[in-house]
C-alpha cells in the first residue's frame, strides 16, 4: 500500500491523528485484520446464525 | 512470616473459626509482607491498607459474635485493576485512566465485600487487559517469582504474582482470550474461567463485550471452588449474565474420577503448534496421570488451534476497537505502544467479517459440543513454553500467541489451568481442563484428583522469605 493510499485509509477510520511512529503500528495492523478475515470459511451458508451472548444459556435449557 | 503467607482460602477459615488466627493479624502480616516484596515484584498498582485493616477488624468482631459468612470471611484478596473498587482509581493499567476513580463496587467486589473478603489493593495488567508487558506506562510490569526476572503471564500478571508469591490467598483475574489462565501458567497457581455468563462483568472496564470472564486466581484447586461460589450468580445489571442456578462447585472434591471419560487434545500442542518439550511431556503426562487414577482418556479431535485463534481474533479486536476507537482517535501517544498495536488490529475489520466471525463461532462451538459429547471433560496444554524472560522481547514476542486457551473463550465452555511440574530451568508447567457449560464442579473434581496426585500446588517460588 502506498502513503496516499494508507493515509487515505487511515483517514477514512478517522485516525487522522497518527505520529509518525504510530502509523507503523497502522500499517501492520491492517495487514493482521486482513490475514485474520482471509481464515473465515467460505462455506458458511446463510442459515448459519451468528453466535449470540446468550447462545449457552439456551443451549442449557434445551438441555436440561 | 512463611506458615501465614502461604495459607489457602479454606485453610484459613478454619483458623479464624477455631480463633487459632485472626483476620487482622493475617492481614498485617501480608501487608508487611507486600511492602518487602511488592518493590521488586510490581504485583501492586495501589495498596489499600486502610481499607483491607478496616474489612479486616470487621471480619474479626463477626467471628467474635459467632457470625461466620462463609469461607472468604476475613480472607484478603485482591482485584486486577479493570475491576471497580468503590473511591479507588480503576486505572486499567494506562495513563489514559490514571485518575478514574470507581463510583460503585463492580458486581464481584460486591459479592467479595458481604462475604467478608478484605480488599488488599489493585493489581497490575496488561494496559486495558490487552496490550503486552510494557516499559512505557505509568507503571512497571509485574515480575515473576518464578526465575525471578521473567515474564509473569497476563494480562493478570499482578494476580498471578500476588498469589503465587503469598502476598495474596486470592485475587481476581479477567480472561478474554486467556488472562486468567495465562498467568496462572506461568506463575504456577490455579485460574479458571467459568462458563460464559455464570460471574457477573458488571463493573469491569471491557474488551471484548462477547467473550469477557472474571476469574478467581488461588494457589490450589480447593479455594478456587471456593472463591467461585462467592462470585457467582445471576446480575440483572449484565445483560450477559446468566440466570441459571448456582451449584456447590466444592460438591465433587475428594470423589476421584474413576470411570470418569476424558478426551485428550493432542492436536493443539503436537501439530497444529509445537510445544516446547518439556511442556508437550508435562501435558502427556497428565493425561497418564488422569488414566492411572481410574479415568478413560482417549484422544479427541477439535477444530484447529489456528481456526478458533483467528475467530476470537477477530471477534476480540473488532469489539475492543469500538470501545477505543475515539481514545485512539484522541490521544493515541497514551497509549503503549504493544496496546496500540493490537487495539488497531480491529480498526479495518468490516462488519461482514465480524459477523462472519460470529457466525464461524456458532459452528466451532457445535463442532467442540459434538466432539465433546460423550466427555466429561478435556485435557490439553494451556501455555506451549514456559515463561520467557521479560528482557528477551524476541522469545516474549514469540511465546506470548503460543498457547491453547482462547478456542475456551470462544466456546464459553470452564476452563482451568493448574501446575503440572517445572522445566530443567525451575520455570512451571501446566495443563487444561476444559468441561462442559455450567458444569464446573466436574472440572473442579477433575483439577483436585490431578493435584492430590502430584501435589505441584505445594510448590512456592524460592528466594521469598
Amino acid at each position: 500500500m502506498n502513503d496516499d493510499e494508507f493515509r487515505r485509509q487511515a483517514n477514512e477510520l478517522g485516525l487522522d491523528r497518527l505520529a509518525a511512529q504510530h502509523e507503523a503500528d497502522l500499517r501492520k495492523a491492517l495487514q493482521n485484520g486482513k490475514s485474520l478475515a482471509e481464515r473465515i470459511p467460505k462455506d458458511m451458508h446463510w442459515s448459519d446464525e451468528p453466535a449470540h451472548t446468550f447462545s449457552l444459556i439456551t443451549r442449557t435449557r434445551v438441555k436440561t | 512470616m512463611t506458615d501465614l503467607a502461604y495459607l489457602g482460602i479454606v485453610e484459613v477459615s478454619k483458623l479464624f473459626a477455631s480463633k487459632e488466627l485472626s483476620p487482622v493479624e493475617l492481614c498485617q502480616a501480608l501487608l508487611e509482607r507486600i511492602e518487602r516484596l511488592d518493590p521488586k515484584y510490581h504485583a501492586f498498582i495501589r495498596i489499600t491498607p486502610d481499607l483491607a485493616l478496616t474489612a479486616a477488624r470487621t471480619a474479626e468482631a463477626e467471628f467474635s459474635a459467632g457470625r461466620i459468612a462463609g469461607p472468604m470471611q476475613g480472607v484478603p484478596f485482591g482485584l486486577k485493576d479493570i475491576i471497580d473498587l468503590a473511591g479507588i482509581a480503576t486505572t486499567c493499567h494506562s495513563k489514559l485512566f490514571i485518575d478514574r476513580i470507581a463510583e460503585a463496587d463492580a458486581d464481584v467486589t460486591t459479592r467479595l465485600k458481604a462475604a467478608g473478603g478484605v480488599p488488599m489493593g489493585k493489581l497490575s495488567t496488561h494496559e486495558f487487559a490487552l496490550g503486552g508487558p510494557s516499559y512505557d506506562l505509568p507503571w512497571p510490569p509485574a515480575v515473576n517469582p518464578w526465575g525471578g526476572a521473567h515474564f509473569p503471564g497476563g494480562s493478570s500478571s499482578g494476580s498471578g504474582v500476588a498469589v503465587t508469591s503469598g502476598m495474596l490467598p486470592a485475587a481476581l483475574g479477567t480472561d478474554t482470550g486467556g488472562s486468567v489462565r495465562n498467568p496462572a501458567s506461568m506463575c504456577s497457581i490455579v485460574g479458571m474461567k467459568a462458563t460464559y455468563g455464570r460471574v457477573s462483568r458488571r463493573g469491569v472496564f471491557p474488551l471484548s463485550y462477547s467473550m469477557d470472564h472474571v476469574g478467581p486466581m488461588t494457589r490450589n484447586v480447593a479455594d478456587n471452588a471456593a472463591l467461585l461460589q462467592v462470585l457467582a450468580g445471576h446480575d440483572a445489571d449484565d445483560p450477559a449474565s446468566a440466570n441459571v442456578e448456582v451449584p456447590d462447585f466444592s460438591a465433587e472434591l475428594d470423589k476421584g474420577i474413576r470411570g470418569l471419560k476424558i478426551g485428550h487434545v493432542r492436536h493443539f500442542y503436537d501439530g497444529d503448534l509445537e510445544a516446547h518439550p518439556e511442556m508437550a511431556k508435562a501435558v502427556d503426562e497428565a493425561a497418564d496421570t488422569l488414566r492411572q487414577l481410574g479415568a478413560e482418556v482417549r484422544e479427541v479431535q477439535l477444530p484447529s488451534l489456528q481456526d478458533f485463534t483467528a475467530c476470537n481474533r477477530i471477534i476480540l479486536g473488532s469489539e475492543a476497537y469500538a470501545i477505543h476507537r475515539h481514545w485512539l482517535r484522541d490521544r493515541p501517544e497514551d497509549y503503549a505502544q504493544s496496546t496500540r498495536q493490537r487495539i488497531l488490529n480491529g480498526a479495518n475489520i468490516s462488519a461482514a467479517d465480524y459477523i462472519d466471525a460470529l457466525r464461524w463461532r456458532s459452528r466451532l462451538i457445535a463442532e467442540t459440543d459434538a466432539a465433546m459429547a460423550e466427555l466429561d471433560c478435556i485435557v490439553t496444554a494451556s501455555s506451549l513454553d514456559p515463561a520467557a524472560r521479560l528482557d528477551d522481547t524476541v522469545s516474549l514476542e514469540r511465546s506470548y500467541p503460543r498457547q491453547c486457551r482462547q478456542p475456551f473463550n470462544v466456546t464459553g465452555q470452564p476452563a482451568i489451568a493448574i501446575p503440572a511440574g517445572f522445566s530443567s530451568d525451575g520455570l512451571p508447567l501446566s495443563i487444561q481442563l476444559i468441561g462442559h457449560a455450567w458444569q464446573e464442579a466436574r472440572v473442579y473434581r477433575i483439577a483436585d484428583a490431578y493435584e492430590q496426585a502430584t501435589s505441584w500446588t505445594a510448590q512456592h517460588p524460592p528466594g521469598l522469605d
